[in-house]
Order: C-alpha cells, then sequence, then structure tokens
C-alpha cells in the first residue's frame, strides 16, 4: 500500500464523485511558470477533495519542503517528484514532457541525483536533457509519465511511447491532459491509440500551473515575465485558458473518462516516499576501517585522556568518559563528535586557529578530544 | 437625372480684329468639348456636356468650370451650366451674363422666369400659350399637366420635364474623329500670313482639345489657307505650310508661337478667304502618370515603399493593412492597420478551425429550450473550446471604456439554413448565460 494509506482509500469525502490524484502540479519554484505557492495548491487540493497532490516542479524539488509542512498540517498524501521538458535529438524526435514520481527513499535520492547532475552540467537555471542523457537505473524506484505534446505526429508519439515503455517497464504511463480545447476529444482519441500501441496505461493529469483559476492573470504576467514582452504582444506565449488550475472533482468527472481518473489512484498507490524518512546521514570517512563508530571514538578519547593526565586517569574522571560516552552511544552522537575532532584535527595541523566546541559542554570527553 | 451640365453655343467674337465671318461649328465645338468628358451631345445649335462624371480628374469642379471657360472664350462659345442638359441650353440662349450659372438659386427659380422660347419645344406653341396668358416657363409649368398633355403635342410635357430633372435626358453622344481636320472662313480677306494666326489660334484651340481627348501630341500640324476667288491667275489656289515640333506637344502656345515663326517667312500670293488646320503627324504623349499606384510598383518595386509613397500622397490614415495578432482571441487576431509594420506572420499554435467570417459585434442567439437557435435550432458539433484572456485589455483610454476581457466556450456548430457556426458561450451578469454567433465557416 502506497502513500493513499489504507484510510485514505477508505474514507472518501464525497462518494458520487470519482477520486483523483493530481500527478502533475508545478509550484512557483518553477521560476516564471508557477503562479501558487505550494502551501495554496496544498490546501486547494485538500479542500476539493483530492486524495493525494504531486508536486512535480521543472528539474527541481525547491517546492516540496514547504509542501510537505503544509500538506503535513492540511493531512493530505503528498507525492514528490520533478517533471524534465525532453528535447528532440532529430527530427524524428518531438518535445516531451516526463514526469517523475519518486515511490520510495531511494527512488527520491536517485531523482535528486539526476536533477543535480543536469543542472550541473547547464549555466545556472537551465538543464538540457534529451533521450541520451536518461538511463534505466539513474531513475530507478520512480515511476514516470509521459506527457506528449499535441504538435507531435503519430510517428513521433509512438515513438516516445516506446522509449519509455522500454526504459521504464512496469513503472510508466501515459498523461492525458484534457483542457478545455477543441482538440480535446481528438487528443484522446490519439493517446489512446498510442495506448493501445504500446501496451502503456492512460493516467488523467491537470498540467496545474496554478491553484484557482484567478490566478490567471498572474500566471499571465509571469509569462510575459518570462518570454520579456509586454502582455499585450505576448499572444500565444500566454495559456489560452485558465484550465490549469485545481479542478473541481464535478468538472474533472466532466472531463475526463472515469479509468483515467481511477488510473491516478493507481499510481499514487506506487508511490510511498515523504519527507519523514530523511535524516541526516554523517560521512562515514570520519571512521577508519575496522572500526565502529562507537569504538574508534572510546580509542581516541582514551589517547586524548592520556595526553591531558599524563600521570594517569583517575578514576572519578574515568567514570566520568565512560558515563559521557555511553550517553552519546545511547543518542548516536558518535559520528558528531567524531566530526568536529577530525575537522579540529585538522586545523591543528594546518596551524589554522579554531575554537571546536565551547567549553559550556562541561563535557570531559570534548576535553580529551582538545574541542573544547 | 440631375447632372452637371456645361452648355455652349457659338457665338462670334465681337473683340476680335479680324472678325470671323461665322461662329464655330458645333461639331468643331463638340470634339474640343470632348477633352473634358465622353459625355458631349449636340443639342439643337448648341454643343451639350456632363462633367460631373470627371470633375475629379481636372482637379474639382471649380477647376474644371475655370478651363472650360477660357476655351469657351478662345473659341467663341456662350457658356452657361445647369443640372441638366435642356435647362443649360435655356440658360445659354436666354439666361443673362450673370445668370449663367444655373447652380447658384434652385433650377426651378432659375427655368420659371425664362421666356417661351429657351426651351425649342415651347417656343414652338408661343403663340397658343401666349393667348392663355403664359409668358415664362413657369406659367407653363402652373398649367394642368393633363390638359398640357391632351392638347400640345407629348414632347413640350417631355421637354419640359427633362428641363426640371424630372425625366432623364436620353442624347446621341459624339464620337470622336480619327483625325483631326479645321476649317475656318474669314470674315474678311487677310493679305499678309501673319495675320492668319489670329483664325490659325482659334483651329489650335481646337486641335489641342481634340490631342487631349485622343492622348496625342502633335508632332506636325499643317495650316492651309485658300486663295480668294478674285486672286492673279499666276497666285494658284492657295498654299499650306507644315510645322514640326521637336516632342509631341498639345500646348497652343507652343504651336502658336512657332506658326508665327513660320508665317513671318511666308508671302502670301493673294488674300486668303479660308484656312484649315490638320493635325498631320500625331504620336501618343508620354504624360507624367496620374495614377495612384506608382510606376515602379507596376515595374515590380517594392511593394513596402511603393505604400510609404501612396500613404504620403493619401495621408497615413488611408492606407491601412491587414495585420495578423497573435491573440487567442478571435476578434483580435486580425485587425487593419494605418502603420506599415514589418509582415509578421503569427503561426497559431493550434490546428483549429477558424470561421471564415466573423461578425464585427458577436450576435445574441436566442434559446429555445434551453437551445441555441440561429435559423433553426443550432446542433453542437464540437467543443468546447475555451478562451479567456484579455484582462489588460481595454477599448481606450477615457473613464468609459470597457474591460476587452473574455471568457467563452466556442463550439462548432450548425444550423439548418445557415450552415456551420462559429458560436459561443458566455455567462453574464447574475449567473446566467448566453449564446453568441462569433463567425460563419465558408
Amino acid at each position: 500500500m502506497g502513500i493513499l494509506g489504507e484510510d485514505a482509500m477508505t474514507v472518501r469525502p464525497s462518494r458520487s464523485l470519482p477520486d483523483y490524484v493530481e500527478l502533475r502540479c508545478v509550484t512557483n519554484f518553477t521560476f516564471l511558470r508557477g503562479a501558487s505557492h505550494a502551501e495554496e495548491l496544498v490546501v486547494r487540493a485538500k479542500a476539493l477533495g483530492y486524495l493525494a497532490l504531486a508536486i512535480t516542479d521543472e528539474c527541481s524539488m525547491a517546492g516540496v519542503v514547504r509542501a510537505h509542512v503544509a500538506a503535513k498540517a492540511a493531512q493530505l498524501p503528498l507525492l514528490l517528484g520533478s517533471q524534465f521538458c525532453i528535447q528532440p535529438r532529430n527530427e524524428t524526435e518531438a518535445p516531451f514532457t516526463l514526469v517523475v514520481l519518486a515511490q520510495n527513499l531511494n527512488g527520491y535520492g536517485n531523482l535528486c541525483a539526476f536533477i543535480t547532475k543536469l543542472r550541473r552540467s547547464s549555466n545556472k537555471g537551465t538543464y538540457h536533457l534529451t533521450l541520451d542523457h536518461i538511463s534505466e537505473a539513474e531513475l530507478a524506484d520512480c515511476v514516470v509519465l509521459l506527457c506528449p505534446d499535441r504538435q507531435a505526429t503519430e510517428v513521433q508519439l509512438e515513438a516516445a511511447g516506446r522509449w519509455v515503455l522500454g526504459s521504464f517497464t512496469g513503472r510508466c504511463w501515459i498523461g492525458v491532459d484534457q483542457l478545455r480545447r477543441l482538440d480535446d476529444e481528438l487528443w484522446l482519441h490519439r493517446m489512446r491509440c498510442l495506448s493501445e500501441l504500446t501496451a502503456l496505461p492512460l493516467v488523467a493529469v491537470g498540467d496545474v500551473h496554478m491553484h484557482i483559476r484567478s490566478r490567471k492573470p498572474l500566471q499571465d504576467v509571469l509569462t510575459a515575465t518570462r518570454v520579456g514582452k509586454p502582455l499585450s504582444e505576448c499572444g500565444y506565449d500566454l495559456q489560452r485558458s485558465a484550465e490549469q488550475h485545481l479542478r473541481t472533482r464535478l468538472r474533472l468527472a466532466q472531463t475526463f473518462p472515469a479509468e483515467l481518473l481511477a488510473e491516478t489512484l493507481v499510481v499514487a498507490a506506487r508511490c510511498s516516499f515523504s519527507l519523514e524518512e530523511l535524516k541526516y546521514q554523517y560521512p562515514d570517512e570520519v571512521v577508519p576501517a575496522g572500526h565502529t563508530a562507537a569504538s574508534f571514538l572510546h580509542q581516541v578519547t582514551y589517547e586524548g585522556a592520556g595526553r591531558r593526565w599524563p600521570g594517569g586517569v583517575a578514576p572519578a574522571i574515568q567514570a566520568q568518559i565512560e558515563h559521557e560516552l555511553a550517553l552519546i552511544c545511547e543518542l548516536h552522537y558518535e559520528h558528531y563528535f567524531l566530526t568536529v575532532y577530525d575537522i579540529v584535527a585538522f586545523a591543528r595541523s594546518k596551524n589554522i586557529l579554531c575554537q571546536g566546541r565551547g567549553s559550556a559542554a562541561n563535557s570531559v570527553v570534548c576535553y580529551c578530544l582538545g574541542i573544547t | 437625372m440631375l447632372g452637371h451640365w456645361a452648355a455652349l453655343l457659338p457665338t462670334p467674337l465681337p473683340a476680335s480684329p479680324y472678325l470671323l465671318k461665322s461662329a464655330i461649328d458645333t461639331a468643331s465645338l463638340g470634339v474640343w468639348a470632348l477633352q473634358f468628358t465622353p459625355r458631349v451631345a449636340v443639342l439643337e445649335d448648341a454643343v451639350v456636356a456632363e462633367m460631373a462624371g470627371s470633375a475629379r480628374l481636372f482637379g474639382d469642379l471649380a477647376h474644371l468650370h475655370t478651363l472650360v471657360e477660357a476655351g469657351a472664350v478662345e473659341l467663341g462659345a456662350k457658356l452657361a451650366w445647369a443640372p441638366t442638359g435642356t435647362a443649360a441650353l435655356a440658360l445659354v440662349r436666354h439666361g443673362g451674363s450673370e445668370a449663367g450659372d444655373g447652380f447658384q438659386i434652385p433650377l426651378e427659380r432659375v427655368l420659371d422666369a425664362l421666356p417661351l422660347e429657351a426651351i425649342t419645344a415651347v417656343g414652338k406653341h408661343q403663340p397658343t400659350l401666349a393667348r392663355v396668358g403664359c409668358r415664362t416657363l413657369g406659367d407653363v409649368r402652373k398649367l394642368p399637366r393633363g390638359g398640357l398633355s391632351r392638347r400640345f403635342d407629348p414632347s413640350l410635357l417631355k421637354a419640359l420635364d427633362q428641363a426640371y430633372g424630372l425625366r432623364p435626358e436620353a442624347y446621341e453622344w459624339m464620337v470622336l474623329p480619327e483625325s483631326f481636320k479645321g476649317r475656318l472662313e474669314l470674315m474678311s480677306r487677310v493679305e499678309t500670313a501673319p495675320a492668319l494666326l489670329f483664325g490659325a489660334r482659334r483651329l489650335l484651340v481646337q486641335m489641342a482639345g481634340w490631342l487631349a481627348a485622343r492622348r496625342l501630341g502633335a508632332t506636325a500640324f499643317t495650316l492651309r489657307w485658300c486663295h480668294d476667288v478674285m486672286r492673279a491667275k499666276d497666285a494658284g489656289t492657295g498654299g499650306e505650310i507644315t510645322v514640326r515640333t521637336a516632342q509631341p506637344s498639345q500646348n497652343v502656345d507652343h504651336f502658336a508661337r512657332l506658326l508665327t515663326e513660320h508665317l513671318a517667312q511666308v508671302q502670301l500670293l493673294a488674300p486668303a478667304g479660308d484656312i484649315e488646320l490638320l493635325a498631320t503627324e500625331v504620336a501618343p504623349l508620354i504624360e507624367e502618370s496620374r495614377s495612384l499606384i506608382p510606376e515602379t510598383l507596376r515595374k515590380g518595386a517594392s511593394t513596402e515603399l511603393a505604400l510609404e509613397r501612396i500613404q504620403a500622397r493619401l495621408g497615413s490614415g488611408c492606407v491601412r493593412r491587414p495585420v495578423i495578432t497573435a491573440d487567442h482571441r478571435l476578434e483580435w487576431m486580425q485587425s487593419w492597420d494605418h502603420a506599415l509594420p514589418k509582415r509578421t506572420v503569427a503561426h497559431s499554435p493550434y490546428s483549429l478551425p477558424l470561421p471564415t467570417w466573423i461578425l464585427d459585434e458577436p450576435l445574441r442567439l436566442i434559446e429555445r429550450d434551453n437551445r441555441p437557435h440561429y435559423q433553426g435550432p443550432l446542433q453542437l458539433l464540437l467543443g468546447p473550446d475555451r478562451v479567456e484572456g484579455g484582462w489588460w485589455h481595454r477599448s481606450g483610454e477615457t473613464g468609459d471604456a470597457r474591460p476587452l476581457n473574455v471568457q467563452r466556450d466556442y463550439w462548432l456548430a450548425r444550423s439548418p439554413h445557415a450552415g456551420v457556426l462559429w458560436v459561443f458561450q458566455q455567462r453574464l451578469a447574475g449567473d446566467q448565460t448566453a449564446w453568441f454567433l462569433h463567425g460563419h465557416f465558408g
């Protein structure tokens, strides 16, 4: 069972309307495109009775922390992910968007590493991604949604579909948007054909840029800023309508076929990661091979004690050392002490003035390690 | 039925030192008048010409008046203007010199004051009409029409109605002759060659008129004179000189100067009684183009430059060009702009069908049973297509400017009688919605 949990799957705000999870949504951390704060999106999604919300900023994880805090307060399950625009390598390919959602801690790590790699290999604020840059292993433990461009030809669609199928077998979907345009029906039909051809399931996505419709003017202004023109000259760069907001479930039910809405729950069920799982991971280099952190700390502490008290360590002090080491081990703080010890030792060896921990700690271990 | 008619009545020139024996004939006068308008006709003993249609070619009517008046003085013709040909003729015959313009006061008042003879068809019945107390056309007009038509021949009422502009006038228009030949009988015998010029000048004016009407310039013309019958035996029947010009020309003064020079070297063998002028060689005149479209455009020069020149000629407000604008709102996708910007083509990112014709203002449709109707109930074929935008756009700067924001759901609809339509539904105030027709498909 994924992030929705048993309760979320059974407790439904309104039984008459189909449940929905928005799987493609950007916050204002997708600069000059997203027109709503993560908090606003979360609160709105909760109010509309969405079962969960995915935050998928473009090649960024910047919005997830605020979304996580807000989602925790609102008790809304949150999916973390990102979306990437994949550039064509040649004329047989069309640009398309790949939405990647982390399934678990490992997937989250992979996704973050992937974003870091992309961002570091391009100028600040940009990234360049083609099919060559994506390997299956890099995005392990993630699910992906293929969101093609409406201008793509059938051949280009099929090529993209086959690539996704080959690279992410069993964890890929085709994301279909329905934005109240004249060619919506045609688009759905083409996507159904692609689905039949590639055996990829279809899933509804909203491509959300704002939490409510009335954010459209702000979204327009952002677009104008992005393209660097006055609003009146932006033309087709502006969104045709304000449909890319968090729509009511009634509207969604009228817009999408029921099976596409139901499929959003299937996707969400595959993702169980939460930021709660993250803790700080100390570097391992401070502990030499053959030691555990506790045994090494024990060793360097008594080495230090030997230097501090060359005549021998008094029993009271030894008891104090043992007491402190037991407390440190209990709280898993060995790495912290060893890290600071490592820094101070390095500084001393290079004759760099350093202070270490403050003396107020009143810790004999710190005294022995020379970090006070 | 009303136009702008000139009537030219040949009259002898009283002020000429060499009085010409006869006034100019109507045919020559007509040929001369043809340079101003193709609608020239000989009416009785005068020439009438309708000039409203060609006024613009000569600047305006006032300028045309000046041109015609100057020519009429030179040719020896009396001129009058009136809204109908018959009235102009009546005026030129019987109007005083100050009443030569039938446009100063209403036509009825001008004609009512004229005597019966002003119109020939009325003048014929002068004895009868005088016995019933009619002295002016106005008196005749007051008589009962029924009685008039029964007692007089139908031409009387017809002429009267035509004069007053109540009935259309039909004339046989003059046709310009293929070549020019003018002849003049001199009043007194001329014994020295330079003196021929006085008579020849009138012929030159006529020839210039013919050239102008033909769009030709003369490169050579011949003046012939016939010796008087009372001549010496060895004098022969007459003589001629041919004058050539370097460039094709229509300029009377230029012709006259050349002719003066030539005549100064001619010795008349006997007094001359008649002169005759022929345009012997003519060539098409390359005139400076009066066309609106610059020559360069026809020769395939840049359209932009040509448009700029046309704009400079007509004023910046008179030249507009269609501009395709990138805008989601249908009414703003194309506009007509006074400025001449670089041609930019905005490609719509959507392969949407767009209507061939759009209405200036969307037409609100009636609804029956919650269905929009336009020449029958509409069948919605495809949609909706949501268009939202323009919130930044206002119809003007003033306080009463209305926002041009739209929020519409467009549909492709079919009407049983009006074909395929582009309609939209829009929310109105008070939670109401309404349907509008915005365009037709071809």
